[in-house]
C-alpha cells in the first residue's frame, strides 16, 4: 500500500469503518511508516477538538412556535379573533344584519311570484286549517275549494305587507325630501311627524349614514372570509407601521411578478389577497420576513403554479 | 442500516394516528438536533430557526408517507439537511456572518478567564473552519463528527455512495486539520 493509498483511509480507519481487507494492509502500513503515523496522530486529534464542541441548543420557546404553528387554530376562529368587536357594537350590526335580511326577503317575494307560490305551497295557510273538515272526511272538494279560495287572500296579505314596507320607504323619503324643501312643517303633517321635523334635517342625514356602513362592515368581513378559505397559502405578518408594509408589500409583489387581488382594512387587521408565481415564492417569502414578523398558518407541501396567499397584516 | 428504535417507532406509529402529544415529544427530543445542523449550515440564528421549525411541520405534514425502514433520526436529518442546502443553494441569499458571533458565545461556563479565552478562541477558529467548508463536505463532517451519525446513516440522509461519504469526509477533515494546526498538540 503507497501512502497516498493509506491516507485516504486514514479517516475511515479512524472511524472503524473499514472492512477487514483494507483494515489489515492499512495497519501494516502505518505501523511502518512514520509520516502516515504521524498523519493519523493528527487526524485523531483534529476529530477529538471537533468532538469537544459545545453543543448547539434550540432558542427558549423554539419548541412551543413549532407546536404552535403546527396546531394554528381554526382559521375562521383565527380571523374571528382578528376582526372581534365589542358587544356595543356587535349587538346593533346583528340588529341591522337582521332588518337587512327581513326587508331583503320582502322585496323578492314582491319582486319574484314564482318565490311567493313556492311558500305557498311549502306552509299550508292558516285559512286551510280553520276550514279542514274534520279527520274522518276524506281530503276532498271542499278542503281543496277552500285552499284556491285562501290563496287569493294570502297573496293580497303579503302584497299588503310588501307594499307597506314600500310605502313606509317611501314615505320616508318623502318626508326627508319635505324637510329640505320646506322647514315650516305643512298642515297635513301629523304631531308625532311634527316632532320628528322639530330635530330638522339631522336625524334623516344620520340614518342613512348609518344604514350606509352597516352593510359595508358586513361585505368586507364576509369578503375576508371568503378570502382566507381560498388561499393556498395564509398567514400573519406582525409590523410596526400597516402603511408602510402594505406599501412594501405592493413593490413586493410587483416585484416577483405576482399580483394584488383583493384588499379589505378592518379596525386591527389589514387583509391581502395576492397571487405569486412559485418561482418567486422562495425570494417573496424571504422579503415578506423584511417586512414584519411572517408567520403561515397554513402552507402545503406541494405549491401551485401561482400560489394564492392570503396575508393578514397586524401592528 | 440499523433498524428503528422501538421507542422511535412506537413515536412512528403514534404520530401516523394523529396523536397530539407525540408530536410534542417528537419536537422535544429533537429540536436541539435539528436546530444545531441548521445553525452550523446556515451561520444564522434567524434563518436557522426558521429551517428547523419547517423540518418539523414537514414531519407533521408527512409522517403517513415515512418508509418504515430508516430510523425517525436520519429522516428528520435528510430533511433538515436538504432544506438547509437548498437554502444556501438560493443565489440570493443574504449573507450575514452573525452566526459566527453566536456560535463564538458558546464557551463554556466553568473555566478560568485565560481557560475561557483561549477556549472562545478555538472554539471561534473552530467554527470559522467548519463554516468555510464547501457546503457538500460541511454537511458530513456536521452530521459524523458534531452529531455522531455512521457513515451509513449519512450516505442514508444525504442520499448519497457510502464511498462519496467516506471521500467527503476525509477531505472534510484535511481541511480543518490544516486550519486547526495551531491547537493541535
Amino acid at each position: 500500500m503507497t501512502c497516498d493509498e493509506a491516507r485516504a483511509r486514514l479517516s475511515a480507519l479512524l472511524d472503524e469503518a473499514l472492512g477487514p481487507d483494507e483494515r489489515g494492509p492499512l495497519e501494516a502500513h502505518v505501523a511502518t511508516c512514520v509520516d502516515c503515523r504521524r498523519e493519523l496522530g493528527l487526524l485523531r486529534n483534529t476529530v477529538a477538538l471537533l468532538q469537544s464542541v459545545n453543543p448547539v441548543r434550540a432558542p427558549a420557546g423554539f419548541a412551543d412556535r413549532v407546536l404552535a404553528a403546527a396546531r394554528p387554530a381554526p382559521w375562521y376562529r383565527r380571523l374571528q379573533r382578528a376582526l372581534s368587536l365589542p358587544w356595543s357594537v356587535k349587538l346593533p350590526l346583528a340588529a341591522a344584519a337582521a332588518l337587512l335580511v327581513g326587508v331583503a326577503v320582502a322585496h323578492l317575494l314582491e319582486m319574484a311570484p314564482e318565490l311567493q307560490r313556492a311558500a305557498r305551497v311549502e306552509s299550508p295557510s292558516p285559512a286551510v286549517t280553520e276550514s279542514q273538515e274534520p279527520p274522518a272526511t276524506p281530503t276532498g272538494a271542499p278542503g281543496q275549494k277552500a285552499k284556491a279560495e285562501s290563496e287569493p287572500a294570502t297573496r293580497e296579505r303579503r302584497e299588503g305587507r310588501a307594499r307597506d314596507l314600500a310605502d313606509e320607504a317611501t314615505d320616508a323619503t318623502r318626508r326627508r325630501d319635505l324637510a329640505k324643501a320646506a322647514p315650516a312643517p305643512a298642515p297635513a303633517t301629523a304631531p308625532e311627524r311634527k316632532a320628528e321635523s322639530a330635530v330638522g334635517a339631522a336625524a334623516p342625514a344620520r340614518e342613512p349614514a348609518r344604514e350606509g356602513a352597516r352593510p359595508d362592515a358586513a361585505t368586507s368581513r364576509r369578503s375576508a372570509l371568503r378570502t382566507a378559505a381560498a388561499a393556498d397559502v395564509s398567514g400573519r405578518l406582525v409590523v410596526t407601521d400597516r402603511e408602510a408594509a402594505a406599501r412594501g408589500l405592493t413593490e413586493l409583489v410587483a416585484r416577483t411578478g405576482g399580483a394584488e387581488v383583493a384588499k379589505s382594512a378592518g379596525a386591527d387587521a389589514m387583509v391581502i389577497e395576492l397571487t405569486i408565481p412559485r418561482a418567486a415564492w422562495s425570494e417573496f417569502t424571504r422579503e415578506l420576513a423584511a417586512l414584519g414578523a411572517w408567520t403561515p398558518d397554513r402552507e402545503p407541501a406541494e405549491l401551485p403554479a401561482q400560489v394564492r396567499v392570503a396575508l393578514r397584516i397586524t401592528e | 442500516m440499523e433498524g428503528r428504535t422501538s421507542d422511535d417507532s412506537h413515536l412512528v406509529d403514534r404520530l401516523r394516528r394523529g396523536d397530539a402529544r407525540a408530536f410534542d415529544e417528537l419536537v422535544t427530543a429533537y429540536q436541539h438536533r435539528v436546530f444545531s445542523v441548521a445553525l452550523r449550515m446556515l451561520r444564522n440564528r434567524t434563518e436557522a430557526e426558521e429551517v428547523a421549525q419547517e423540518v418539523f411541520l414537514r414531519v407533521y405534514r408527512t409522517v403517513a408517507a415515512f418508509r418504515g425502514d430508516a430510523k425517525l433520526s436520519t429522516w428528520l436529518y435528510a430533511i433538515a439537511s436538504r432544506l438547509c442546502l437548498n437554502r444556501l443553494a438560493s443565489s440570493d441569499r443574504r449573507v450575514t456572518r452573525e452566526g459566527d458571533e453566536t456560535l463564538t458565545r458558546l464557551a463554556s461556563g466553568d473555566a478560568t478567564p485565560v481557560d475561557e479565552l483561549e477556549r472562545s478562541e478555538l472554539e471561534a477558529t473552530l467554527h470559522r473552519a467548519i463554516a468555510e467548508l464547501p457546503e457538500e463536505r460541511r454537511i458530513v463532517v456536521v452530521l459524523r463528527d458534531l452529531e455522531g451519525l455512521s457513515y451509513e446513516e449519512i450516505a442514508a440522509a444525504l442520499d448519497l455512495e457510502l464511498g462519496t461519504v467516506r471521500s467527503r469526509l476525509h477531505r472534510a477533515r484535511m481541511d480543518l486539520k490544516e486550519k486547526l494546526e495551531r491547537f493541535l498538540p
